[in-house]
């Protein structure tokens, strides 16, 4: 058992090295806030091609929310590392509550989507406009 | 003889091999431009992943390794140990590994344990240490069972498995591509694999193999890699973190959620847990062949229709 303790505390040695090498290496370049152009490349590429009419972008820009023309869906865009992770849901799942200093967190359904902050006058105006 | 064989975790005792060939796909991708990608938090998530996997896995293997001893000594004939043995223990294990690989995929159960391992939008070789740290309780060890009645010693059948799993770390890299077409018609290689872990439509469920392509050859759930349809790499909902412990735990969670929802019969319950992916009772969700369907109706047939339904 020791032995196996001594090889995970090895492994977490292993694991800042390599995380250190491959930022210096591969330096995250994907750290703009996503622009219409990056939400309709991430459309295509989850095989989504769907119209999206506006969408509105969360503080820090690596989270955006679009709607479709289907009056009830929405589509959350979000920036995981260097890579995009998007999902298609009913208007019904997004839930947004008040936070500080006049932002909004917004959440779905989902244990691996952590909350997304967003301007509160940009998402209520978003969720007006979808009302 | 059998007792002589060496009680080891020959897969874990592995690890420093897999960072040094981490850290040369690493330095080679970088040097030739192309061929893979890294990104820091990720390859760091799939390394942690695979130390508590192999920490999880080295303090309850005696439970395998309990359960194969008890059912070996129940064979009627024990097989000795020579090459012929290990050849054929190694060939079988591989059988098995194509069978529980895919009860992995067909059964959310056992999909909740395996789906860490498709968790990473990159494919590359600390993809392959991505592994789950509930891979014991998927109840998956009952298909290897046969092995030990067959009389091929505990041992043999864990150092047959060590070896298979070595086997696999090398083929998760798109660094490398094709092999001669007799390579790829019989061995795992990391073209068919990677088949394996993208999300196309057309590759969902499929190239289940571990070390021999034929046994997806063989039973109808093999899908060739086409370069008119590059494999995207993930699950079908992409995760939004890192966090090994999201990573590790969400479908159990959803799991959870689903079983608890009110006004569901006991069937459906059931259904939840053990159905393949994707099933749900009020059609919001879709399985697999749901998306490959959908995928054809939007699409239209393409030429080539490899993992469609026909």
């Amino acid at each position: 058992m020791s032995d196996l303790w001594a090889l995970f505390i090895v492994a977490l040695f292993a694991i800042l090295a390599i995380f250190a090498f491959v930022r210096w290496l591969y330096p995250n370049r994907e750290t703009h806030a996503i622009t219409d152009d990056i939400f309709r490349r991430e459309l295509r590429r989850h095989d989504q091609p769907k119209p999206i009419d506006n969408f509105v972008l969360s503080v820090s820009g690596e989270a955006a929310i679009a709607r479709t023309s289907a009056r009830d869906e929405l589509i959350i865009l979000r920036r995981v590392g260097d890579r995009y992770s998007l999902r298609v849901l009913p208007v019904s799942s997004l839930h947004i509550r008040p936070s500080k200093s006049e932002t909004a967190l917004v959440s779905i359904d989902d244990f691996t989507w952590p909350a997304m902050r967003f301007d509160m006058n940009d998402i209520q105006n978003f969720a007006r406009a979808n009302a | 003889m059998p007792e002589n064989l060496p009680d080891i975790n020959i897969s874990s005792l592995a690890g420093p091999l897999y960072v040094v060939l981490i850290l040369i796909e690493i330095v080679a991708i970088k040097l030739r431009g192309g061929g893979g990608s890294y990104e820091a938090k990720d390859a760091s998530t799939s390394i942690f992943m695979g130390a508590g996997s192999a920490v999880i896995g080295g303090s309850l293997g005696f439970i395998n390794i309990a359960v194969l001893i008890f059912v070996y000594n129940l064979a009627p004939v024990k097989l000795p140990f020579n090459v012929w043995t290990f050849v054929a223990c190694f060939i079988l294990w591989d059988f098995c590994y194509y069978w529980a690989h895919r009860y992995y995929h067909r059964c959310r159960w056992a999909w909740a344990a395996h789906v860490v391992h498709h968790s990473s939008q990159h494919y590359n070789l600390s993809t392959a240490l991505r592994q789950t740290w509930t891979g014991l309780f998927t109840g998956a060890l009952v298909l290897y069972l046969p092995l030990a009645l067959l009389g091929f010693h505990p041992a043999l059948i864990a150092l047959c498995g060590g070896l298979n799993l070595i086997y696999q770390f090398w083929f998760h890299t798109e660094y490398i591509d094709k092999f001669p077409k007799w390579v790829e018609a019989v061995m795992n290689t990391p073209s068919h694999h990677c088949v394996h872990h993208a999300n196309n439509p057309r590759y969902l469920d499929a190239n289940y193999a571990g070390v021999f392509i034929i046994w997806d050859r063989l039973f109808g759930s093999f899908v060739p890699e086409l370069a008119s349809d590059p494999p995207r790499y993930g699950l079908v909902s992409d995760l939004g973190t890192f966090n090994p412990l999201r990573v590790f735990s969400h479908e159990y969670v959803g799991i959870f959620k689903d079983i608890t929802k009110p006004g569901l019969t006991l069937v459906q319950r059931v259904l939840y847990v053990f159905a393949p992916p994707g099933w749900c009772h009020d059609g919001s969700r879709l399985s697999s062949q749901q998306i490959k369907q959908n995928y054809v109706a939007k699409h239209g047939k393409p030429k080539n229709n490899a993992g469609l339904p026909e």
